[in-house]
């Protein structure tokens, strides 16, 4: 009698089992390539902070040195300095953070980026500040760590969709449903203005 | 529609140029004798063990800022090594008047971005602003080739002077008066000894010698003919962009 029930209750599963079985085998099926691409994730969101990170560093030397040729520009000075301050208070860990932490790190940045432009654009009215030398390798650089920012952004955003689309289409998800259950990442930069997105125009 | 649409758009405007060859003259700019000589000499960096440069004319971005269409470029072609992530982009997109130098992540210490603004501002927009597009991008893409050349061929490649060309096609006199001598002197020897050296002539011997300069690698028809692929080299963005 407890054999029969044994029996009755395990046949079922072993059909399942065989089933989800060959799916598994018959088809990319997720089981390396979900658990790769959130590495992915991980490591292009590493590189974004990163890259901001590199940003921060830049940004007290600029200050010093726009400060020798426009001290009456504080207040834009002093917006620089606060907003790079609140920015970098945040200590994200790429693997483990939360999308609302995320939202705000983010905005964080973007408000550094808006008090970056307006800095730059006042810098426009001081002549023997642009020609300056120092000034100018520091906007080359502040420049170049502005486009590895939008790269670094846009690659996470990308490796955002693969994931997101293993986790969500057939045959991946039925994977990911029974052995991984994650939920699809909320896509990075959805959250910010169409202001905040525009990088500061470092030109000459 | 249209905020989906526009995207895709502006991404068939910019098709990335095919990989043939270190130099991708795709706006034809380039002389065959400046093609030539950064042809061999990239190959020689690489052949000394040094990074893969490339040279990339456009004439149209197509709309893009140049720097998206020269990652879009660099992740195409995956230029450098896997490991090293060695290699720089030098693009030109005539049209827009605008140069960018890509810098692939490994070679981000010795070629900085301001390396890359400083050789586009110097030594590169000055041609191009006097319409000697090729010269500058000789040499520009001289100046970076210097710069990244590995240690122990430092000398051979920075060494390299580039030639001033003067922009008058006129040959200068003294010159002229040399060759003038030249030529004389060389008809009256050959004179003398037109008999035994038309004995000596062997049309099949010389033939072989002969190779026509065009045939090296302007063709450009012939993909990977000479062994340039990329290798699976990675870039983050570095470099500097400007304009003429």
């Amino acid at each position: 009698m407890r054999q029969l029930t044994r029996q009755l209750m395990h046949a079922p599963w072993l059909r399942i089992a065989m089933l989800v079985g060959f799916v598994v085998l018959a088809s990319g099926c997720g089981i390396q390539s979900i658990p790769m691409a959130k590495n992915e994730v991980d490591a292009s969101l590493a590189e974004v902070m990163n890259q901001y990170k590199r940003r921060s560093d830049l940004i007290p030397n600029l200050v010093e040195t726009v400060k020798g040729y426009a001290k009456q520009e504080n207040s834009t000075l002093t917006a620089v300095t606060e907003a790079r301050a609140r920015a970098t208070s945040m200590n994200i860990d790429p693997s483990k953070v939360s999308p609302e932490d995320l939202q705000k790190f983010s905005q964080a940045q973007g408000q550094l980026s808006q008090a970056l432009g307006r800095l730059l654009m006042v810098t426009e009215n001081y002549p023997d500040l642009k020609s300056n030398q120092n000034f100018r390798d520091l906007q080359a650089q502040l420049e170049g760590t502005e486009n590895r920012i939008t790269v670094a952004r846009n690659r996470y955003i990308e490796s955002i969709k693969i994931f997101n689309n293993l986790v969500t289409v057939f045959p991946t998800s039925l994977t990911n449903s029974l052995m991984f259950k994650h939920q699809p990442m909320p896509q990075f930069g959805a959250e910010m203005t169409e202001e905040e997105k525009k990088a500061p125009a470092v030109k000459f | 529609m249209s905020l989906i649409l526009a995207p895709v758009l502006a991404l068939a405007d910019f098709v990335v140029p095919r990989l043939t060859g270190p130099v991708v003259d795709e706006a034809k700019v380039l002389s065959s004798e400046t093609r030539r000589e950064l042809d061999f000499t990239i190959r020689r960096l690489q052949e000394a063990g040094g990074p893969q440069v490339n040279v990339v004319t456009v004439e149209s971005l197509g709309g893009l800022p140049i720097e998206t269409a020269s990652i879009r470029i660099a992740d195409a072609w995956k230029l450098g090594d896997q490991k090293r992530d060695d290699s720089v982009i030098l693009l030109v997109a005539m049209a827009d008047r605008k140069i960018r130098i890509e810098v692939g992540q490994g070679l981000e210490g010795i070629l900085t971005d301001l390396d890359s603004r400083r050789i586009i501002d110097e030594q590169m927009i000055p041609y191009f602003r006097s319409g000697q597009a090729d010269f500058g991008i000789l040499t520009g893409a001289k100046a970076i080739i210097g710069k990244v050349a590995p240690a122990h061929a430092k000398g051979e490649f920075a060494a390299m002077p580039v030639r001033k060309r003067s922009s008058s096609k006129e040959i200068p006199l003294p010159l002229l008066l040399l060759i003038i001598t030249i030529f004389i002197i060389a008809s009256r020897l050959q004179k003398r000894g037109r008999y035994r050296r038309f004995r000596g002539y062997d049309p099949r011997r010389s033939a072989g010698g002969w190779t026509s300069g065009g045939g090296y690698w302007s063709g450009g028809g012939s993909s990977g003919g000479g062994g340039w692929s990329g290798g699976g080299g990675g870039f983050s963005g570095g470099g500097a962009s400007g304009g003429w």
